[in-house]
């Protein structure tokens, strides 16, 4: 080795690592989702592919469900226009790494807010979406009536969620043993179950009503009627960014404060002449809400219009017209004896 | 050497920075640190990003309750309950790693070695089929031949309401369920007992295979170490006070239980994992065989020794040396593969440690012990695999 290949190897080693240390240092500045998402024109949005009503990926090739609107919202928010999204889908074990390594900007994706995962998990929440509980269903023919009557028998469900926690206490409360075995998607659950190696599934019970109606004979399944947990599903992103936090939590309120005050896809352009100041708030011609979280200050006009208020959401994707049907009850809007209530704009 | 000084004229002594050997141990120092730069950088990096993020890089979530159950499988003979720590938890799921990993190395290597000799054969039926098995099983993704195996295969097994019973034995779609020895409630140990009865049985073969080869003669050693292994059982058994009993399964309202059992999902990754290995291996010991120089069979004939004794006394000891090393590598192959376990719901290492993360929210630490452990396994099996090398290899003198 000479003296020339060796100054040439140690600028060189050097240069590499001057760019390395500026990477960390690059990476270390904070800097807010929003401009980011803005600075590259799209939205990229973590969902489910394969729980219908929520997020499912169809035969040709199009998202469609609750989440995914919610997803389109954001993007409406931000762009004026809610076909700029990139989904990317996640199995439940994959969606909190996704968030952290920054591979996706939301994820709207059926998910339980706990505190573990708001406290360590290094994620934030939006508002809760959808009020769900843990369910359990089994095959018509089978004996058991509650879930207590399943003492020894195999309950089957996917990996990485709150639910196989949930079985387990519940177990555990009422002196009952179950065996758990799981699976790394819910597809591989449903197989298993149909081939009889679990006696029953369990997850969150808007999911059990969607593989049931969108199994070949729903008739061949019953979901038990007890709820064994609190499963409020909302929308997370990075933890401590609290622009886009404000820009994901204010598309999701926008569509509950829109149904609050009769607001919908087809009248919110005739609204603007309305002389009612909360109306006149909400559509950005009075105050300026919107230009507070960086976006336009009539952003929740772009928001209803694109995917319309909270009923329009749900009754598209799991009303009475759906083959889910799922009833509103606890995601009722709070003058209807529901849990929805957005703060105002003001 | 090349700096010899010149006698007698220090001034032209070749300067520090001219000399090779100053230079080449400079040029590694600077190297060295170098590259601990870049990995105190990285390490830096990581930890800030770790911090902007509220993530943790502490272990100690390892001691908390697990809050999950596992299907099969005990720490290493403890039985383990959702009340139980992390760690205790991932220790089940090295068992069941170890556990489908040893047993599948065992069986890949015989069926290997059977299906590498049919390939080889001169009847054009078996060496077909050998052919079309290496080639089906070599050339597709071992994740979808587990799925098949897993779907296709044991979960078609009749419905355990309908479960084919055989001497007391239960098969169905929820595993395979047969009578058991346990141990009697209250009664003497009986593990020292096995412990005594395979070391005993294992030195007897070992001295008779050699008095063997050292007289030239053909004892039945194996059937005697086999002997010696029921009697000591049988004496223990009697001495100590018949401390087992058979435990029956029996039906219950869900399913079997009791007995010793086999679920499907390890039934399926076992079974996924041989034939998928056992191809691989199959190829490595054809190769072996054929590098055996075609002397060795004409002259192992013209001795009069028939094809099978040429083939277990003359050309596979050969073949052995060449095998060898890459027989490691599929050992090290098949412990990895194992953790696609959890596509078909079987608790190894991985599938625990994935259910551990996110329960936690540890992601980063249970990658880390992933990655560890994987690296500990396949470091041991190639050096268990080196030391046999070394010990058939051509000793020369």
């Amino acid at each position: 080795m000479n003296l020339k290949t060796i100054a040439i190897g140690a600028l060189a080693l050097t240069a590499i690592s001057a760019s390395i240390a500026t990477i960390s240092v690059a990476q270390t500045q904070s800097n807010s989702r929003l401009d980011v998402v803005k600075k590259r024109g799209k939205l990229i949005c973590g969902v489910n592919d394969k729980l219908a009503g929520f997020g499912f990926l169809d035969s040709n090739g199009k998202y469609s469900g609750f989440d995914v609107d919610f997803c389109k919202g954001v993007a409406a928010a931000v762009f004026g226009d809610a076909s700029k999204v990139d989904y990317v889908p996640l199995t439940a074990a994959a969606r909190f790494t996704a968030i952290q390594s920054g591979e996706v900007d939301v994820v709207f994706r059926n998910t339980t807010y706990t505190s573990s995962r708001d406290g360590e998990v290094g994620v934030d929440f939006g508002p809760i979406v959808f009020y769900d509980g843990q369910g359990v269903m089994v095959k018509s023919e089978s004996p058991a009536k509650r879930i207590t009557d399943l003492d020894g028998a195999t309950i089957c469900t996917n990996q990485g969620t709150t639910t196989e926690q949930n079985i387990n206490d519940y177990g555990r409360l009422k002196k009952k043993q179950f065996k758990v075995v799981t699976y790394s998607d819910f597809d591989k659950v449903m197989a298993a179950f149909d081939q009889g190696r679990c006696d029953a599934v369990t997850t969150d019970s808007s999911g059990l009503a969607a593989r049931r109606a969108t199994a070949a004979k729903p008739e061949a399944y019953r979901i038990m009627s007890e709820i064994i947990s609190k499963e409020p599903l909302a929308p997370f992103f990075a933890q401590n960014d609290s622009r886009w936090a404000d820009v994901v939590r204010w598309t999701v309120l926008s569509t509950i404060y829109a149904e609050e005050i009769d607001l919908n896809s087809r009248n919110i352009d005739g609204a603007k002449t309305s002389g009612d100041p909360v109306v006149r708030r909400f559509l950005g011609l009075e105050g300026n809400s919107g230009k507070g979280f960086g976006l336009t200050a009539d952003f929740a006009v772009d928001v209803v219009k694109a995917i319309g208020n909270y009923k329009e959401i749900y009754d598209r994707n799991l009303g009475p017209k759906t083959k889910l049907h799922i009833p509103r009850t606890l995601n009722a809007n709070y003058e209807n004896g529901g849990l929805l209530y957005a703060p105002p704009f003001r | 050497m090349v700096t010899s000084d010149p006698p007698n004229n220090m001034a032209t002594r070749v300067p520090f920075y001219r000399d090779v050997k100053i230079l080449a141990v400079i040029a590694q120092m600077v190297f060295v640190l170098l590259v601990a730069l870049t990995i105190w950088i990285l390490g830096q990096n990581l930890s800030t990003n770790l911090k902007t993020r509220n993530l943790s890089t502490s272990f100690e979530f390892l001691r908390r309750t697990a809050g999950f159950q596992i299907a099969e499988g005990s720490a290493f003979g403890v039985p383990y309950s959702s009340e139980d720590s992390y760690l205790k938890a991932i220790a089940v799921g090295l068992f069941n790693t170890l556990r489908v990993s040893v047993l599948g190395i065992v069986l890949a290597t015989i069926l290997g070695v059977v299906v590498g000799v049919a390939r080889l054969s001169s009847n054009w039926v078996v060496n077909r089929i050998a052919l079309m098995y290496v080639e089906v099983f070599r050339n597709t993704p071992l994740l979808v031949q587990l799925i098949f195996w897993y779907y296709a295969g044991v979960l078609t097994l009749p419905k355990v309401k309908q479960a084919l019973e055989f001497g007391g034995a239960y098969l169905s779609n929820q595993g395979f369920f047969m009578p058991w020895l346990v141990q009697k409630p209250d009664s003497i140990s009986f593990a020292p007992v096995w412990m005594l009865s395979i070391i005993l049985a294992v030195a007897t073969f070992v001295i008779l295979e050699r008095r063997c080869v050292n007289l030239g003669r053909n004892d039945p050693a194996g059937w005697i170490a086999f002997g010696v292994l029921l009697l000591v059982l049988l004496a223990g058994y009697f001495t100590l006070g018949q401390p087992l009993e058979l435990d029956l399964p029996r039906t219950t309202n869900f399913g079997i239980a009791g007995g010793a059992s086999l679920s499907p999902e390890f039934a399926a990754l076992l079974i996924g994992l041989v034939v998928y290995t056992a191809s691989f291996i199959a190829e490595t010991v054809r190769a072996g065989i054929q590098a055996v120089n075609k002397g060795q069979w004409e002259a192992a004939r013209a001795i009069g020794m028939s094809y099978s004794q040429t083939l277990q006394l003359i050309v596979l000891p050969q073949a052995l040396r060449v095998i060898i090393p890459p027989l490691g590598n599929q050992y090290l192959n098949l412990t990895k593969n194992s953790s696609l376990a959890t596509a078909i719901g079987f608790p190894d290492m991985f599938n625990v440690l994935n259910t551990a993360g996110n329960q936690s929210g540890f992601n980063l630490q249970t990658m880390l012990i992933a990655l560890l452990v994987y690296l500990v396994l396949s470091l041991t099996i190639s050096s268990f695999v080196n030391l046999y090398n070394r010990a058939t290899r051509l000793k020369t003198r």
